[in-house]
């Protein structure tokens, strides 16, 4: 057994929408509880662990077909256990595997021993560690370990500091005159009576009406973590083969090329990239993993039926 | 068998320093902890019955088969918070890679239920749990090493420990599983020195503590 441990700085490239919940329609930042040094906790914005794993298992899983060259014609059930890590059913039915075949798969498919997956009627725990992404600021820098605070993050600012909030709006095609002249006469009649009877309810003070007749134009807000914002993160595993450690290495040095987290990842937000690592690591490649692969029997298995 | 037998016998405390908050029910024991070192050290997958379950020995003196070592003992919690676990089928995968008989994915039943499920994170005080125990000192020290998240969802980063200290203390009657006629950790219902109003339960004596279908009735902390 060999225990392999990254202890990374990260930088935001984009603004991160990491979001925990909504309220109306602005929506809040994942915020966790770090406690003061005087008493008391102070909110402080975060990525979660599970959204920095879910993207080292889709790293993983991407990389594995890239290597047998494959992108179709996969069965339900192991595409559910490359993305998701399969599921748990309560019987040993063909959908799940008992430990043997847990054995089996993991040789097919090293990833898994490190992620984890389902076997008969329980989740089997991988050896993969990833921590929560921190951010570096002076609520977190009591609680920073040593080798973050040693790696020269320079002078820090307050956890609000690094908070923006962003208004967006989608628009209402129907209030451009331009766009609703390429609908029907009908059509166009309806909005231009919906448009009048709001304008009318507007004058009168009705508020139901106004209400009925409103445009689908919607403002919203979400906050999100600043671009350039500065993240400390370690990510172990326990490695018990060659297969593993590779896997392993190949699936950090592709994250540390940069990793996206959190929601409105179309519109250039998420994006956070590796700017050192304090644990000089050994790099690996989609080829290096990709000779540990026994590519016939994993393209059998990832397109036979027996798993969906 | 697996795992080794104490080779010195003495009281001690352990406790594992917390670096951010914890996911529990119960505080863990000890001997799990330890037994698990064994297990991740000999590669062995979580056994999902009884009739999987390998014995292991742990550095620990035992009385009746049961080791000498209390529950975790966590203090009043200082804070909570609530997250989420999200599960969601990966349908977008499905859609482009999956094979022409591929056609529909329930994701309100089924394998391919999607879910936001809530769990309670907790600070605990002073950010530390502590442990009594009879053993060795060096041996429990060595293997606590290997441990470096405790509690649930360590996957993910939760109960991450900042670092451990295994202490020689001091003994009182009925140390390390009893204190003031009060269980530290769950005890067949005949333990001597108990206080008859103690608060009984089901839990499970051994390792694997997860295995509920061994659950018998104990005296509880």
């Amino acid at each position: 057994m060999k225990t392999i441990e990254y202890k990374l700085i990260m930088r935001a490239e984009q603004p991160i929408a990491h979001a925990q919940e909504s309220l109306g329609n602005v929506s809040v930042l994942a915020r966790r509880k770090v406690r003061r040094p005087g008493g008391g906790f102070s909110l402080v914005p975060y990525v979660s662990g599970d959204a920095a794993r879910h993207q080292l298992r889709e790293i993983a899983a991407r990389m594995t077909l890239d290597a047998i060259g494959l992108h179709s014609g996969m069965s339900q059930g192991a595409l559910r256990l490359l993305f998701n890590g399969g599921m748990v059913t309560g019987k040993g039915d063909a959908t799940t595997v008992n430990l043997d075949r847990y054995r089996e798969l993991v040789a097919l498919f090293p990833p898994l021993a490190l992620l984890g997956g389902c076997t008969d009627n329980r989740p089997m725990p991988g050896t993969l560690e990833v921590g929560e992404l921190n951010l570096i600021c002076r609520e977190t820098e009591h609680v920073m370990p040593a080798w973050a605070r040693d790696s020269g993050v320079g002078p820090l600012d307050s956890a609000r500091d690094h908070v923006e909030q962003v208004t967006r709006t989608r628009m209402d095609p129907t209030l451009v005159p331009e766009r609703v002249s390429l609908l029907s006469s009908d059509d166009a009649a309806a909005i231009h009576a919906r448009t009048a009877k709001s304008a009318k309810a507007h004058e009168d003070g009705d508020a139901v009406v106004a209400s009925e007749s409103k445009s689908a134009m919607m403002p919203r807000e979400h906050e999100c973590i600043a671009r350039g914002s500065l993240f400390w993160w370690d990510v172990a595993a326990r490695v018990y083969s060659d297969a593993e450690e590779t896997a392993f290495r190949a699936m950090m040095t592709r994250a540390m090329a940069g990793i996206h987290v959190g929601g409105k990842r179309a519109t250039g937000h998420g994006l956070i990239v590796a700017i050192g690592c304090m644990t000089p690591q050994a790099e690996a490649s989609p080829e290096d993993y990709a000779r540990h692969i026994n590519r016939e029997a994993l393209r059998a298995w990832l397109t036979s039926g027996v798993n969906s | 068998m697996i795992g080794e037998h104490p080779a010195t016998i003495a009281p001690m405390v352990v406790t594992a320093r917390l670096e951010w908050s914890i996911v529990l029910n119960d505080p863990p024991m000890l001997d799990s902890l330890l037994a698990w070192v064994y297990a991740a050290r000999a590669n062995l997958l979580a056994p999902v019955g009884p009739e999987q379950t390998i014995p292991i020995a742990v550095p620990l003196a035992e009385q009746d088969g049961i080791r000498l070592a209390s529950q975790g003992i966590a203090g009043t919690p200082d804070a909570y918070e609530t997250r989420h676990k999200h599960r969601r089928a990966p349908w977008p995968e499905y859609a482009r890679m999956g094979s022409v008989r591929l056609r529909r994915c329930d994701m309100a039943a089924g394998p391919d239920k999607s879910y936001r499920r809530p769990y309670v994170v907790t600070v605990v005080e002073g950010d530390a749990i502590h442990w009594y125990a009879l053993g060795d000192l060096d041996m429990v020290r060595s293997l606590l090493r290997d441990v470096r998240h405790v509690g649930k969802h360590r996957g993910t980063g939760k109960g991450r420990v900042r670092e451990w200290s295994v202490e020689a203390c001091e003994t009182w009657p009925g140390f390390p599983v009893a204190r003031d006629g009060r269980p530290l950790r769950p005890l067949p219902v005949s333990w001597p020195g108990i206080d008859p109003g103690a608060r009984s339960g089901f839990r499970v004596l051994t390792p694997p503590y997860y295995q509920r279908e061994r659950e018998l009735p104990c005296l509880i902390p």
